[in-house]
């Protein structure tokens, strides 16, 4: 069944290879399997029978983007329509580029390894700012000028999506359109008015058509003007675009389309495993957190359509784990129902169940017992801040007494390790809030030993995972500076210090990345010019440590003649025209303005599930926010 | 009751860059997805046991694997087997046979090889003649202690031919298993590097597996 696809296309054992010269080069790289396609479960299609080739990319590697849930719904979708052929394209690591470009072999799409230049749309998914250049850099390696107005056809039409597109000016030069909010409908909108633009192939009158279909963003059609202290004057609509632009979402979760089977990759990828969706959007609030917002608002799928999905796709991958999908799992507010169901048939089955970011503070001790079963890796804490104050201050709703008696009940269970998260540069953060990282982890080495059932001779381990605070768009903390460098390093220093246990150890997140996802978080499209300077500078996959070239970005900003430290460490007024103010996420600026103030006050914020607290998002009329409380 | 299953297959095209490790679990999961009763290895985290009997390098294809698992229920079938999997083996994985064990995994010796070389010029076949003819061809390799040591491979060259119709195929029988092993890619390394000559693209395909008295492995 899984092969009904693939079988119908191959006959001969010699035809299972396609490009001989790509069959050659494979042999000189690391990880091949990274590029020969072919996996079960992807879908081969005969390209005379199509009318609309369509290459999903994905702005990282292999591992990292076949992990990503997004485009598999999106890859599953797009087949599902026999006019549409959905393929794979992943960035290739630096080997394999290098013989890329020495052999002039444009990128291409994993499943016919046709060349993307080819293709009709071309769409990038944007998880996260520092993939950018690599969005470039595929652009340029699929042999496409990289410049939106330098490419004069309709096709291939380059468009985006995923969550930075709620702030994609940085990009705007580069990309035709984007799409704001949740893509599984528009996205098929798109493609249709594509296939009645096809035969005329003109694209401005194509983008004019585009930007009048509600969540679609053409950046070209947007004029900015800017103020004498450089921030932004004004962002003027041509032509009849829309002032606004408000995202799309998905008003029933449980009749959206949802895989039943994924792509099960032969290289082992950062989640291998089949991953089903329980909700989006988050209830908590937290006021540093982008996702808490920009998902807005929360819907529920059923018990029964989750169960019924993560059944059919253990059925159809062959997979041992199955994870559940959503910003908060213990948030999902008929869990122990759905746990209970789906426990019935994975035990059974010899199927793992994992569920990340669980708190299991209120869980019945039969379910508990049953959940400990399954998770074998060690504890993780994500308290973000030392100090009750500070977690006031972002909305972290988690108590020290919370955090503790979870850590005793781990720890009765036999767990000996434990991993905490913290972000160092938060709003209105002193040096006593540092200390108090310090504190709370040596309260929990202290309770460990406090345990009189702990194994003999085992010892415990805290490990502090430590972040630089990053300011995001559509969060409270939108207005807020980012801490320097330097002072990131003397906060970091003096965590150090505070630490006295061995048992306690601390781990860094690069402060100079974070820095340059804050200028990208927030930037403007003047930046535009910035990102292609770094770019042909040889600046690409700025997440991984050894690519990496912070002194080259430095370097493009002079040359650009614009100071980072606007975008990422200066404070902003309230009234101030943020280069994502023409874009609708349904969370109002009046909301963010008066939840900043309430941090500043030290004021807690409750969850949408206790109170509504009028974010805006309930003009979307769907989820939490017109279910009965 | 447990019994023991043996499975030959090919694994032909881009399933040459799946890795020994990465052919386990990929296994391991067409094994569940043909929903046969297999043994589970105990554990943590039980998975289904599979054994590939005899590694196979990155990079080569091959016309005959060998992989044993065990089914916890003995009135299954070799052929209700064979057609569970054949529903659901990718076609670049091409199940041959299903059959009860009857030789050890330790039992095998040889191996047997093909190289097809593309596009060679007209001196190869020659240069290669030479070259495996020589009673003595010494390999170095840097060890675990970080010594460098070397070895006379031509001892575990069994067997060789140079055939000319379609191309340059080299034809080679080499030592195989757990007490010698000779993989095809130290010869044409050597080659390159004591003739200097910078041998074409080619494409390395393992044949057959042999017992030590030459039987086919079963
Ligand atoms: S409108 Fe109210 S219930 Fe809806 S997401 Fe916003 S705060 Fe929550």
């Amino acid at each position: 069944m899984i092969w009904q696809f693939a079988i119908s296309f191959f006959f001969s054992e010699r035809e299972l290879w396609m490009n001989k010269q790509l069959e050659h080069l494979l042999l000189e790289v690391q990880k091949p399997g990274r590029y020969t396609g072919g996996e079960l479960g992807s879908v081969v299609k005969d390209k005379s029978n199509i009318d609309v080739r369509f290459a999903f990319c994905f702005p990282d590697m292999y591992e990292v983007g076949m992990s990503h849930l997004g485009i598999k719904i999106l890859y599953s979708l797009l087949n599902s329509r026999e006019d549409i052929w959905c393929e794979r394209v992943f960035a290739p690591w630096v080997d394999m580029e290098e013989l890329m470009r020495k052999h002039n072999i444009p990128l291409f799409a994993l499943e016919s390894q046709d060349s993307i230049a080819d293709f009709d749309i071309i769409g990038f998914t944007l998880q996260y700012e520092l993939s950018f250049s690599n969005v470039l850099n595929m652009l340029d390696l699929a042999g496409l000028p990289i410049r939106s107005s330098d490419r004069r056809d309709l096709s291939p039409l380059v468009i985006a999506g995923g969550p930075c597109t709620c702030n994609p000016e940085p990009l705007a030069d580069f990309i035709d359109l984007f799409v704001l909010g949740e893509g599984e409908e528009v996205t098929l909108e798109l493609v249709d008015l594509y296939k009645r633009h096809k035969p005329k192939g003109d694209k401005q009158a194509f983008l004019l058509e585009a930007s009048k279909i509600p969540g679609v963003y053409v950046p070209s059609l947007y004029e900015f003007s800017y103020n004498p202290d450089r921030t932004i004057k004004e962002i003027k609509p041509q032509k009849g675009a829309p002032a606004r632009i408000q995202k799309r979402i998905i008003k029933d979760l449980n009749k959206v389309h949802y895989p039943d089977r994924f792509i099960v990759p032969y290289i082992q990828i950062v989640h291998d495993r089949a991953v089903q969706e329980i909700f989006r959007g988050c209830i908590r609030g937290c006021r540093f957190c982008q996702a808490g917002y920009i998902y807005r608002p929360v819907r529920e799928k059923s018990p029964d359509v989750i169960n019924r999905q993560a059944m059919a796709l253990c059925e159809s991958t062959g997979y041992d784990e199955i994870s559940l999908s959503s910003l908060s799992t213990s948030d999902y507010s008929r869990l122990e129902e759905l746990l209970g169901d789906m426990l019935s048939w994975t035990e059974g089955q010899k199927i793992s169940l994992s569920l990340p970011s669980l708190r299991i503070d209120n869980f019945s001790p039969e379910l508990l017992e049953k959940v400990q079963k399954i998770r074998s890796s060690g504890l993780t804490f994500a308290p973000e801040a030392g100090t009750q104050r500070l977690r006031d201050v972002i909305n972290k709703n988690i108590t020290e007494q919370e955090i503790l008696n979870t850590c005793k009940t781990a720890f009765e269970g036999g767990y000996t390790s434990i991993k905490l998260y913290f972000m160092l540069g938060l709003p209105t953060e002193s040096l006593e809030d540092i200390e108090g990282i310090a504190n709370l982890a040596q309260k929990i080495v202290d309770l460990y030993y406090r345990n009189p059932q702990r194994k003999k001779g085992k010892s415990v381990n805290v490990s502090v995972s430590v972040s630089t605070f990053v300011p995001k768009p559509f969060t409270p903390f939108q207005f807020e500076a980012q801490d320097t460098l330097e002072t990131i390093e003397e906060k970091q220093k003096h965590l150090v210090k505070s630490v006295t246990s061995k048992k306690i150890t601390v781990n860094w997140h690069d402060s100079q990345t974070s820095f340059l996802e804050a200028v990208f978080a927030r930037g403007d499209r003047r930046l535009c010019r910035v990102l292609e300077a770094a770019w042909k500078s040889g600046c690409k996959f700025d997440s991984w440590k050894d690519c990496f070239l912070f002194e080259n970005w430095m370097e493009a900003f002079k040359e650009c003649g614009i100071d980072p430290g606007f975008y990422a460490n200066r404070k902003r007024e309230y009234g101030e025209i943020m280069p994502w103010d023409h874009l609708d996420y349904g969370i109002s600026k009046r909301f963010l303005i008066k939840e900043n103030q309430k941090a500043y006050e030290g004021l807690t914020t409750p969850n949408c599930r206790i109170e509504c607290t009028g974010c805006g998002a309930a003009k979307f009329r769907e989820g939490i926010c017109v279910e009965s409380r | 009751m447990l019994r023991a299953v043996r499975i030959f297959y090919k694994k032909l095209g881009r399933l040459k860059f799946v890795s020994h490790l990465d052919m386990n679990r990929t296994m391991s999961r067409l094994l569940r997805l043909a929903k046969l009763p297999v043994w589970y290895t105990e554990g943590y985290n039980p998975h289904p046991f599979v054994s590939l009997v005899l590694p196979l390098s990155l990079g080569f294809e091959s016309d005959y694997e060998v992989m044993d698992f065990r089914v916890t229920d003995d009135s299954i079938s070799n052929s209700e087997i064979k057609s569970a999997l054949k529903a659901v083996f990718p076609p670049d994985l091409f199940l041959l046979d299903v059959e009860d064990p009857v030789m050890k995994a330790s039992d095998i010796s040889f191996a047997d090889y093909e190289v097809v070389f593309e596009n060679p010029d007209e001196q190869l076949e020659r240069a290669l003649d030479t070259f495996l003819s020589s009673p003595s061809i010494v390999t170095a390799k840097v060890n675990k202690k970080g010594e460098r040591v070397e070895r006379n491979i031509a001892p575990l060259i069994h067997e060789y031919r140079i055939n000319k119709d379609g191309g340059l195929v080299l034809f080679l029988k080499l030592s195989a298993g757990s007490s010698a092993n000779l993989n095809p890619q130290e010869i044409l390394q050597a080659f390159e590097e004591s003739t200097g000559v910078k041998l074409p693209y080619y494409n390395i395909r393992r044949l057959m597996l042999y017992n030590n008295s030459g039987q086919k492995f079963k």
